[in-house]
């Protein structure tokens, strides 16, 4: 707590919870082994176990041991897997060995989060902008539809002469592609005729 | 309709940079020439000694006569570079007739069939003046005492795109290398309404050659071919000037214009200055706006209003403008009609806008639907033509098969077939 660090919750639970401690992009975890278990072989092999897991995943690890069970064990084996040890008695509690700090994910991610807020800030200012344009690009689309419908339009078409009048164009088969459905097609081939018809 | 015509309908686009050509039989793509004709040094010694230069040559043999580069502005002749040739320039005509010729000698069957000659559609600029129509007809002539022409007609470029893209009511805008044109058609185009606007890829060429000088790139912005590359690959066109700008501004990295020439050292990079990428795409649509007036206080040349034949070329106005301005000029009914269908057609339109910029840059349908939205016109459909490059020429192809052989030549309606063969005796 004095290293400005707040107790977290842990998501797991079990007969012997542990504590853990974040703030600032740092995690300290602290196993405990319960005083009253500290007979119980599988109670301190479980606390051990679980210390191991947690060295490396968060920045620093501790056991705390009853002091009564911490002058049975070899510290050496804990620092060499980076694990600190509290010992702690009736009264107090006292760090027998220092935890190695391990640069996690998390504290990585928080650096980088310093790095990047700047970044997605712009990101997100310009997204609100592009956002507004869209808006706009919308309003715009649905003037512009509701314009179209307000065209008039001829109640006959602009040609003059009459549709069943017209005889239909034999077309060779084998012309290329850009013959196919070509109005022109039938508009071309009635020059001269329909001047020749307004004439009559 | 079938018969002779389905395999000797001709087509001919005289487009200001490539010349395509081919009969019905090519399918749907043409055969395609630099519409340019070389005139080599007949008196050099080499000549002489060779004894066999030609007085003009065109088609794939211009690389093999070219001779020092200085000549180039001279002997090198592209007949259509602004859209019209002038009456007196004998070398531009000189081209057209050999180029034709050639294109026509190129598909010639092979004696013993039913050749008679083919029927020649040929396509020009709408604003080409009375006299381009006779010297082709001309030039066809004398192509028909070779047997190469049955009957000829002309019809304008933008007659012919609306026919190749399929669509009878329309507005046509045809902007190539040296002008634009604005063509209502309402089955047959409509004269009266022509807008040509005496600005095209070439005035984009200029702007970007000046934003070039101004980032320290001054001798490459001599090279016209350079320059050309550097506006496809770098020029954008801005949704809204303002905006992109700004935009790019202040964000530079985002919209950076930066362009390594392939198999090159050269590179162009804008840096900082790369909302000047808009400036290009802009100055086509709309060289009104303020941001250019430091540019042409400094030299880069206007583009001016000028008079070829009966016709004004305005210089500066917007395409929106344009638009406007022709489609006002029919009848009021039809109107609501003719801006239901624009089309675009020209490399002049031919321009990308990035994935990453498209709040900020967009394509020419989309810029001319806001140009005309800001003159209140809304509910437009602007598009491209299916196949900008050949759509003249199928066009063109469509006509010569369609149109009865009947009908003929009628200089008011500048349709029609003119049988240009002698009449047999």
């Amino acid at each position: 707590m004095s290293a400005g660090l707040r107790e977290s919750p842990l998501t797991e639970s079990g007969p012997n919870p542990d504590i853990l401690f974040e703030g600032d992009g740092t995690s300290v975890r602290v196993v405990i082994l319960d005083h009253a278990l500290w007979a119980d072989r599988r109670a301190i092999m479980d606390s051990i176990m679980r210390a191991s897991a947690s060295a490396g995943k968060v920045s620093r690890t501790y056991l705390a041991l009853p002091k009564a069970v911490a002058c049975l064990t070899d510290a050496r084996l804990f620092q060499e897997r980076g694990i600190g040890l509290f010992t702690y008695g009736q009264r107090n509690v006292e760090e027998a060995l220092s935890a190695r700090y391990f640069e996690t994910a998390s504290a990585a991610q928080h650096q980088l989060d310093k790095t990047i807020t700047p970044r997605l800030e712009n990101e997100l200012r310009e997204l609100h902008a592009e956002f507004s344009m869209l808006q706009q690009t919308v309003q715009h689309l649905r003037e512009e539809l509701a314009s179209s419908k307000r065209l008039p339009v001829p109640e006959e078409p602009v040609q003059t002469f009459k549709l069943r009048d017209r005889p239909q164009v034999q077309v060779a088969e084998d012309l290329p592609t850009f013959f196919a459905g070509n109005p022109w097609i039938e508009v071309l081939s009635r020059r001269g005729r329909e001047e020749a018809a307004i004439v009559s | 309709m079938s018969g002779y015509r389905d395999r000797y309908t001709f087509g001919m686009d005289f487009g200001t940079s490539d010349f395509k050509f081919g009969p019905i039989t090519c399918g749907d793509v043409p055969r395609l020439l630099r519409n340019r004709g070389y005139f080599p040094d007949r008196d050099s010694i080499m000549m002489r000694a060779l004894n066999q230069a030609p007085e003009v040559v065109v088609g794939d043999d211009v690389p093999l006569y070219l001779q020092s580069s200085e000549d180039l502005t001279s002997r090198l002749v592209y007949p259509m570079r602004n859209g019209v040739i002038d009456r007196g320039d004998s070398k531009a005509w000189r081209v057209v007739d050999e180029i034709s010729r050639f294109g026509l000698k190129i598909f010639r069957p092979n004696p013993g069939g039913d050749f008679q000659g083919f029927y020649v559609v040929a396509s020009l600029s709408s604003v080409s003046p009375r006299y381009m129509y006779e010297n082709l007809f001309e030039s066809m002539r004398e192509a028909a005492k070779d047997g190469l022409v049955k009957t000829g007609t002309v019809i304008s470029q933008p007659f012919a795109v609306a026919i190749g893209h399929g669509v009878t009511t329309c507005v046509v805008v045809e902007s190539g290398h040296g002008n634009t044109q604005v063509c209502p058609i309402s089955s047959y185009p409509i004269r009266s309404a022509l807008v040509a606007v005496n600005r095209g890829g070439g005035e984009a060429n200029s702007i970007t050659a000046e934003i070039l000088k101004d980032l320290g790139y001054g001798d490459l912005a001599r090279e016209e071919a350079f320059v050309r590359r550097v506006k496809e690959e770098l020029g954008l066109i801005p949704l809204d000037l303002g905006k992109a700008v700004k935009a790019a501004r202040e964000n530079p990295l985002k919209f950076r214009a930066k362009f390594k020439v392939p198999g090159t050292r050269v590179e162009v990079d804008f840096e900082e200055k790369s909302w000047q990428r808009f400036l290009i795409g802009e100055y086509v649509f709309n060289p009104g706006n303020e941001l250019f007036q430091s540019y042409l206080t400094r030299g880069m040349p206007r583009p001016r209003d000028v008079k070829i034949g009966d016709t004004v070329f305005e210089g500066m106005i917007d395409f929106g403008e344009a638009v406007v301005r022709s489609v006002e000029r029919c009848p009021v009914e039809l109107q609501p009609l003719l801006y239901r269908e624009i089309l675009l057609s020209g490399g002049n339109f031919s321009w990308e806008a990035p994935e990453k910029l498209r709040d900020y840059a967009t394509d020419a349908p989309t810029k001319m639907k806001a140009l005309l939205k800001e003159k209140g016109i809304r509910g437009v459909s602007v598009k491209m033509t299916k196949n900008p490059q050949y759509s003249v020429w199928h066009g063109c192809i469509i006509y010569g098969y369609a149109v009865p052989e009947d009908y003929r030549w009628n200089w008011e309606h500048m349709e029609g077939w003119l049988p240009v063969a002698a009449e047999p005796s």
